[in-house]
């Protein structure tokens, strides 16, 4: 069965292992090839070195860098620019929204994950994303 | 000088009453004062004539009588000459008034005489021929010739037996009554006058030699004469002045004896008179007006006194008593006075301790409100501080629970989905009740974060304008699966002409959601139904279940958060979680309504109003 993630590569930014280890099984199963980051700075390396299809950023991050001041690095670096990023959060409000738009997000991956809703999203984006290219 | 009206007063006062006092009775006296001087004059002239009148009657009355009785002795009319000689000088020599004496035979030879002349023969003689006749001659008064003294001779018979056997004769003279009277002082020009029977003047003050001088044609005279006493004024005398004469007779010689003043003299006391009353009235002003200074000031003075310690009293100075010590009036209201100024001391000190005391206790008082009022401060700034932390607590523990709970739905519907491999119908059964209770413990918590925000004030409205069936699409997306998983039916309906609501739309659809979430929950079977009306102000949004229905003692507690996480689930009702308590708070942020109302076991419908409002933005 040819999978519909095949031969594309995700980075998964969240600093919960569970949560983060959900989404790589949801995805990988899948068939996307999925790398983790626990951390924003661990992410933006990742980003540069893997040069992922398309990124799910944890906006609450620990540390100097959290999710959102991630995704104004990564955005700000010309060649890793274009990469998608998916916003996981849990807020529902209009204002977090627009702050992750603002930062640079592409869109958002609601919290709790839904795993069927998840794969879809991942899949569209990425293709949206191919599409402009 | 303050207080010296008063004094003033009495003084202006006193000095009137003086003056027409004195000067009334210094006029009267002027007026009267020639009747005065005159009278004063007059009586003591008077009385001084008297005296003098006592005193020639008491000298020259014993004459004649001495006369008679030795002319009527036997001695004589048989004594030798010798010895009538020795017994006439012997009376001449007692008697100084009588100058000379004789006696005669009846043929007018004398037989013996006083002194060392010769024996005369006085045959001729008109007296010796009237007493050899056996009549008493007395003599007119006349001035004897040699000397000009007012002499007068008594010329007696000597009878023996019923026959003049012989004459006596004496020679009285009036030299003693004029010296002594010439030696009278009355007043500067006054004169004292004595005058005889026949109106001849026997001695005269202002004349050494006495005038053979006739005054029985003046009236004072005739007067005298007659016997009366008393006094003249303003006749012309006999030196020819204006005079005040007073008169007293002497009433054995029927003699008079009379003192002239000149009325110019009387004038002159009369106006010395005037002057002293002038000037005795002039001095009892004068002394009127120093006593009655005197008496001013002793009258204001201690009212003075009083008027200046009641000024010290009225500001504020209770430090110094009045010293009066008198016992009137005054002195009794000085001692009040002072009893007063003791009582306002006394009144004034428990005053002063009495605010003292207040100003103490406000203090106190003050005091103890500040700190009350600091450790309210700081207690409220300790609550607000704590009710922070717990909303932040309960934020943070919010999401440190969902974190999990998400890790635990989402591996649970991992294998639920199968995509890690088959999984026994038991075991699917147990991962779906894992599932749904995992499902409900993550609504409880996002309702307790809810209200937690809602608490702590985080919650914001954010209004937009949107249309009502993109809500209903979105909301009727999320529960449908819900509808058909329990085989229920979900009907809605909404008024014509509801398009567009100016909302915050999370909100709403959150409520929206919440109460189907509900209505499904608690549906064993029938429908659901959503309707939306209008009013003129408000969206009316209503939900009908068929479901077990609500107590009514329980229709409003099931909004309450704090009754709800009580012990005291409500029956049948169980499991709603806090989702109502959390809409009721969205719902009336927006200045909305929610409420229930239900019939156990027939079904319950919820609804909820939001206000219109005016789209501000499209």
């Amino acid at each position: 069965m040819e999978k519909p993630g095949a031969g594309k590569k995700i980075l998964v930014v969240d600093d919960n292992d569970d949560s983060r280890r959900l989404v790589v099984k949801v995805l990988g199963l899948r068939g996307y090839e999925v790398i983790e980051a626990a951390t924003g700075e661990d992410a933006i390396n990742k980003a540069q070195t893997e040069l992922p299809d398309l990124i799910l950023m944890d906006i609450r991050l620990p540390g100097g860098i959290d999710g959102l001041e991630a995704t104004r690095r990564i955005k700000a670096l010309s060649q890793i620019a274009h990469i998608p990023i998916l916003a996981l959060t849990a807020s529902v409000r209009p204002e977090d929204m627009q702050r992750a738009l603002d930062a640079g997000c592409s869109g958002f991956a609601r919290k709790p994950i839904d795993i069927d809703e998840l794969p879809k999203q991942v899949a569209e984006y990425i293709a949206r994303a191919s599409s402009t290219d | 000088m303050r207080f010296n009206r008063l004094s003033y007063q009495i003084l202006v006062v006193f000095i009137a009453v003086i003056i027409v006092c004195l000067g009334v009775s210094g006029w009267y006296m002027l007026q009267i004062s020639e009747d005065i001087v005159t009278q004063k004059i007059s009586e003591g002239d008077q009385n001084f004539a008297g005296r003098i009148a006592q005193e020639i009657e008491a000298e020259m009355a014993s004459v004649k009588p001495t006369l008679t009785l030795l002319a009527a002795s036997t001695g004589l009319r048989l004594m030798e000459a010798t010895e009538v000689k020795g017994e006439i000088d012997r009376v001449q020599s007692s008697f100084p008034e009588i100058t000379s004496i004789y006696v005669a035979d009846v043929e007018g030879e004398q037989i013996a005489r006083t002194g060392a002349g010769e024996l005369e023969n006085v045959s001729m003689a008109f007296s010796f021929l009237m007493a050899r006749e056996g009549h008493e001659l007395v003599s007119d008064i006349y001035l004897e010739p040699t000397t000009s003294q007012p002499m007068q001779t008594i010329t007696l018979p000597i009878i023996d037996n019923g026959t003049v056997v012989g004459v006596l004769s004496a020679d009285i003279s009036f030299s003693r009554i004029m010296v002594s009277v010439m030696d009278i002082y009355i007043g500067k020009n006054g004169n004292v006058v004595v005058v005889a029977d026949n109106g001849m003047v026997v001695a005269h003050t202002r004349m050494k030699q006495v005038p053979e001088l006739d005054m029985s044609n003046l009236p004072v005279v005739e007067a005298v004469l007659a016997g009366e006493e008393g006094t003249m004024k303003g006749y012309t005398d006999e030196l020819g002045r204006q005079v005040l004469g007073s008169y007293m007779p002497i009433q054995e010689l029927g003699w008079g004896v009379l003192i002239q003043r000149p009325l110019a003299d009387i004038d002159a006391e009369v106006e010395q008179l005037r002057t002293t009353i002038l000037w005795a009235t002039i001095a009892g002003v004068f002394l009127g007006v120093l006593g009655g200074t005197l008496m001013a000031r002793q009258i204001t003075k201690p009212i003075g006194q009083l008027a200046s310690a009641s000024e010290r009293v009225a500001q504020g100075d209770l430090s110094t008593p009045v010293d009066i010590k008198s016992s009137n009036e005054v002195g009794v209201l000085a001692r009040s006075f002072n009893q007063m100024i003791v009582s306002l001391k006394k009144a004034r000190g428990e005053l002063q301790q009495w605010g003292e005391e207040l100003e103490r206790k406000v203090h106190e008082r003050t005091a103890e409100l500040e700190q009350r009022s600091q450790e309210l401060a700081d207690t409220n700034i300790h609550l607000e501080e704590m009710s922070r932390h717990k909303s932040q607590f309960l934020a943070n523990m919010s999401h440190e629970l969902r974190t999990p709970l998400n890790s635990i739905i989402g591996y649970t519907k991992l294998m639920l989905d199968g995509l890690e491999g088959d999984i026994n119908e038991e075991q699917q059964k147990d991962l779906h009740t894992v599932y749904t209770n995992s499902k409900h413990l993550l609504e409880l918590i996002n309702s307790l974060l809810d209200l937690a925000k809602i608490e702590a004030g985080k919650i914001v409205l954010s209004y937009e304008t949107f249309t009502i069936s993109d809500l209903l699409a979105e909301v009727i997306s999320t529960i449908e699966p819900l509808v058909r998983e329990k085989g229920l039916t979900l009907t809605h309906s909404v008024a014509p002409d509801i398009d567009r609501l100016y909302a915050d739309r999370a909100k709403t659809k959150q409520v929206l959601i919440n109460i189907l979430g509900n209505a499904v929950k608690f549906t064993g079977k029938g429908g659901i139904r959503l309707n939306i009306a209008e009013s003129d102000s408000e969206f009316i949004f209503s939900v009908t279940d068929t479901g077990l229905g609500i107590k009514e003692e329980d229709l409003e507690a099931i909004f309450d958060s704090f009754k709800q996480v009580g012990p005291a689930q409500i029956a049948g009702y169980a499991g709603t979680g806090l989702g109502l308590a959390v809409s009721k708070q969205f719902i009336e942020m927006q200045g909305g309504r929610i409420w229930a109302e239900s019939e156990l076991g027939k079904g319950s419908t919820f609804t909820f109003t939001l206000p219109k409002k005016k789209m501000i933005s499209l």
